[in-house]
């Protein structure tokens, strides 16, 4: 009873913790590198302390099979793969990312890869183009797609006040059962293997010869395409105009408003490019060569739209830190198929880990709190020269 | 001996590089009114988040009663007997006046809420107070002086006998205020121990006995009120001279610039009407201000005439031309300038640097951009200019994260980038709300310097001095209408205040 008393003093006190995190939303870029390095050691770290109390024999095992040379290490696979099939789940985390920055949360990237994918299959089988054109004819197409997905979103919530996260899940579904249904028809159905039928392949994405150079790692040209995409995203939020606006929008919407930006304009146009973004991630998956994914018959929502949320998370939304960490993530998953080769161990293994490391990044305000703590500690003692401060 | 209620001594506290109190030491003896005065950032509020429990010193020893005591939580401070009324009221809106007063520490008969009682009892603390209030009533539907009667309420419900309050006025009409003022004294008669904090130098004139003030976190001096006049009081607090009457010639009125016709809004779920039938006009050259009680339509009638909100009826007519229902940029472009109500929520990006809130309604300009990319150089150039002859201080200058500034500073930066447009309509929503006697003076003067350019100034304004001494004309909105049209240097605040309280109907002279 006594210590319930004066809950209205307390939930001041709450306030003041609460807006001592927000703090941390605007804390320097070495900071947030700091805490995105941070939570991928620790989620490593606590990650092989899993692994060791599920499977003690298995962790063993693992080493000495890998030390005595049995198992063949393919660095090309693991390595150069890892790397350039990075290339969806890092623009599916520029999608994220981007929308973060603008103050919406797209979990609907899945929803958008779809539709971008299928999209690109039914150009890739419907028109005949010669070679890297009928790539890029597709692509477009995917990004066009997935941009319209996006805006059905962006414009659900500048119109009707709809929160995003419900329509862009919803719309996840929604994406599924359509692809299901256009992947079903004639044109592009594979009747005996139950999926959509192999692109023609001036329609798959251009390798340069890449592929042979470096056998078995699936390198094409997705992985520049993504790292030029993360730049572009990069210059729109930090070196334009529309960034201006849009992040305007995002971290004070009222704000923006009151001083002449186009609320609604904004709201849709951030999910226009998220969900364009998305798309192209959707192009990329379906339109691969070698090892392209195929739309089967099941409802199968894809997972890179998830794994772009992980990412971005990781990322603390920057597009540049989203190239690092989408390619540790897939080191992660391919490291998953490598202990599952070399052990007793599943590959899912791969999926603890990634999930103790997000874990720790959605606490990476925490991380950087302390980190904060510490350097301001530091400064008092330095203050004592300086004692103006900020008002 | 003396025997004092609350002593802190040699009080030390430091935010980083900040100190914000700086050995400071207040005592204060049972049964007295005790003010604490200081400008912004002067170490008040966090001298009393101390004493409340809220912060921690880093130096220093509290002592209750002449006991040493340790105050780690509000629950300690409230176990001392300490309660605390804050300016922003923190009371849970959607339950009634009793809830409200009984949360957290309600009286339970077999585990089951016992509110008759609880009921009956706060029925007889507020006879014995003299603070009416209507223990059914929801708070949301009840006043603001009201809900400050309700706080004081739930200090004396805990049974507290050290009562700080922080800027109670801030919110009250003239008549509330005597009425406050009355209270706080009978309080004090009872033997209760009341600390205030303020900036108001006219309101520890007229109530405190003693006075202790604050500057740059350091004690300056604690005074006899009686023994010490008005102007020493500010001089203590500013450190310099300071003017108290705002000097500015009569006005040049010319054209009219901004005419709002028949305007009415309903507000869109209850079909409340909250502005009825408004009718007035602004001219070239001088300074009007809209003076009322807060929430009798002053914040609707500004949205709609800034673009935010659309009217039921009626029409905004600026520069000759109907823009209700253009765009707010295109108002901004045509010549209108605004410095919100809120400047945190509608004013600034706060997670944005100075120098990007400083172009937030110009960013699209060729000066700052071209071909939709942002010229950076440019932007903290301009930004720079304008921190100098605004005086906008921060930690790292045009670079600075505007949440980690000052309020002052922050309104001084929202001032700065409204009146460099030069716009030939500034309006400006409680201006020095909040603010110190150094910045009410300096934004009052750049706001005078803008009608001397032949510009038009729409104020509004709840601080009768403020509306007294800045304007040329006053209107006085009540219940969403315009009740009187007064010229500013024929009236003084009590009949101003009659107007604001509805109990006075006059002339719209001239509109």
């Amino acid at each position: 009873m006594e210590n319930k008393r004066e809950n209205s003093a307390l939930r001041s006190y709450g306030q003041k913790v609460l807006s001592r995190f927000k703090e941390f939303r605007v804390s320097s870029t070495m900071d947030k590198i700091k805490a995105s390095v941070i939570s991928a050691l620790g989620g490593i770290l606590v990650g092989l302390i899993i692994m060791m109390l599920i499977n003690f024999q298995g962790v063993i095992d693992f080493i000495i099979t890998l030390a005595s040379g049995k198992f063949k290490f393919d660095p090309n696979t693991y390595i150069i793969g890892s790397i350039v099939q990075s290339a969806p789940i890092l623009i599916a985390g520029l999608s994220v990312a981007f929308a973060f920055r603008t103050g919406l949360f797209n979990i609907g990237a899945s929803g958008q890869i779809l539709v971008g994918g299928i999209t690109a299959i039914y150009i890739g089988h419907l028109i005949s183009l010669p070679g890297p054109l009928h790539f890029l004819v597709a692509l477009i197409g995917a990004i066009i797609a997935g941009s319209i997905w996006g805006g059905i979103t962006g414009t659900l919530k500048a119109y009707f006040n709809i929160n995003e996260v419900v329509t862009s899940i919803m719309l996840n579904y929604v994406a599924a059962h359509l692809v299901k249904f256009l992947s079903r028809q004639k044109l592009v159905f594979d009747l005996f293997r139950s999926q959509t039928k192999m692109l023609p392949k001036s329609a798959t994405i251009p390798t340069l010869g890449l592929d042979r150079l470096f056998p078995h790692s699936g390198f094409d040209i997705s992985i520049f395409i993504a790292i030029l995409t993360a730049i572009l995203v990069f210059i729109i939020l930090e070196k334009t105009t529309l960034g201006y606006q849009l992040k305007a929008v995002g971290y004070n919407p009222l704000g923006a408003k009151t001083n002449g930006i186009k609320y609604r304009r904004n709201i849709i146009l951030s999910m226009l490019i998220a969900g364009a973004l998305s798309g192209l991630a959707g192009g990329i998956i379906y339109l691969s060569g070698a090892n392209a994914t195929q739309i089967r018959v099941q409802i199968n929502i894809p997972g890179e739209g998830f794994d772009g949320i992980s990412v971005a998370l990781l990322a603390t939304n920057s597009p540049i830190g989203v190239i690092f960490s989408a390619i540790f993530i897939n080191f992660i998953t391919q490291f998953g198929s490598l202990v599952e080769g070399a052990s007793t161990f599943k590959k899912e293994i791969s999926d603890v880990i990634i999930a103790v490391i997000i874990y720790f990044s959605a606490l990476s305000s925490i991380t950087l709190y302390y980190l904060n703590v510490r350097k301001r500690k530091r400064l008092k003692h330095n203050s004592e020269l300086n004692k103006e401060g900020d008002e | 001996m003396v025997e004092f209620a609350v002593e802190m001594l040699n009080i030390t506290k430091t935010f980083g590089s900040l100190v914000a109190n700086d050995d400071i030491n207040l005592q204060v003896k049972k049964g007295e009114i005790h003010a604490l005065l200081g400008e912004n950032g002067a170490g008040k509020s966090t001298l009393m988040s101390i004493l409340f429990g809220l912060y921690q010193p880093d130096k220093g020893v509290i002592k209750i009663n002449g006991q040493e005591v340790k105050i780690r939580n509000p629950n300690d401070a409230n176990d001392l007997g300490i309660g605390m009324v804050h300016q922003h009221f923190k009371l849970v809106e959607v339950f009634s006046i009793t809830e409200n007063i009984i949360l957290g520490s309600e009286t339970t008969k077999y585990g089951i809420l016992d509110l008759e009682t609880s009921k009956k009892k706060i029925e007889q603390m507020s006879k014995e107070y003299h603070l009416e209030v209507d223990p059914n009533a929801q708070v949301s539907d009840i006043t603001v002086g009201m809900q400050q009667r309700v706080e004081i309420l739930k200090m004396l419900y805990r049974k507290a006998d050290i009562l700080i309050f922080d800027e109670p006025t801030a919110v009250l009409t003239p008549q509330e205020i005597d009425e406050l003022m009355k209270i706080i004294r009978s309080f004090a008669d009872d033997g209760k121990t009341i600390i205030i904090i303020t900036h108001k130098l006219n309101e520890i004139k007229q109530i405190a006995d003693y006075c202790t003030v604050l500057r740059k976190g350091k004690k300056i001096a604690t005074v006899d009120v009686k023994k010490t006049d008005i102007s020493a009081l500010a001089n203590m607090m500013v450190g310099r001279e300071v003017s108290f009457s705002v000097e500015k010639t009569p006005a040049k009125i010319e054209e009219p610039l901004l005419i709002v016709e028949n305007l009415t809004f309903k507000e869109h779920k209850s079909n409340k009407e909250i502005l009825s039938n408004v009718n007035f006009s602004v001219n070239k050259g001088e300074i009007v201000t809209i003076a009322g009680v807060d929430g009798n339509g002053q914040s609707e009638l500004i949205k709609i005439i800034t673009g935010l909100f659309t009217p039921t009826s009626g029409r905004v007519i600026f520069k000759d031309t109907d823009i209700t229902n253009t765009s707010i940029i295109e108002r901004i472009e045509k010549g209108m300038g605004h410095i919100p109500e809120d400047r945190q929520k509608m004013g600034l990006i706060l997670d944005y640097t100075l120098a990007e809130n400083m172009i937030l309604n110009s960013y699209f300009k060729e000066e700052f951009s071209s071909k939709g990319i942002l010229n950076k150089e440019a932007m903290i150039d301009y930004t720079n200019r304008l921190i100098n002859r605004f005086d906008i201080r921060s930690s790292s200058g045009s670079l600075s994260i505007v949440r980690g500034m000052s309020g002052g500073n922050q309104q001084k930066a929202i001032l700065a980038r409204e009146v460099s447009r030069d716009p030939d309509l500034l309006i400006a929503v409680q201006p020095t709300r909040g603010l110190d006697i150094g910045a009410i003076e300096y934004i009052h003067k750049e706001l005078i310097a803008h009608r001397d350019k032949g510009k038009a100034v729409l104020i509004v304004s709840f601080e009768l001095d403020e509306v007294l001494s800045i304007s040329d004309r006053i209107l006085v909105m009540y219940n969403g209408e315009i009740v009187v049209s007064l010229d500013a240097s024929k009236t003084n605040a009590d009949e101003l205040g009659l107007y604001m309280l509805g109990a006075k109907r006059g002339e719209l002279n001239g509109e």
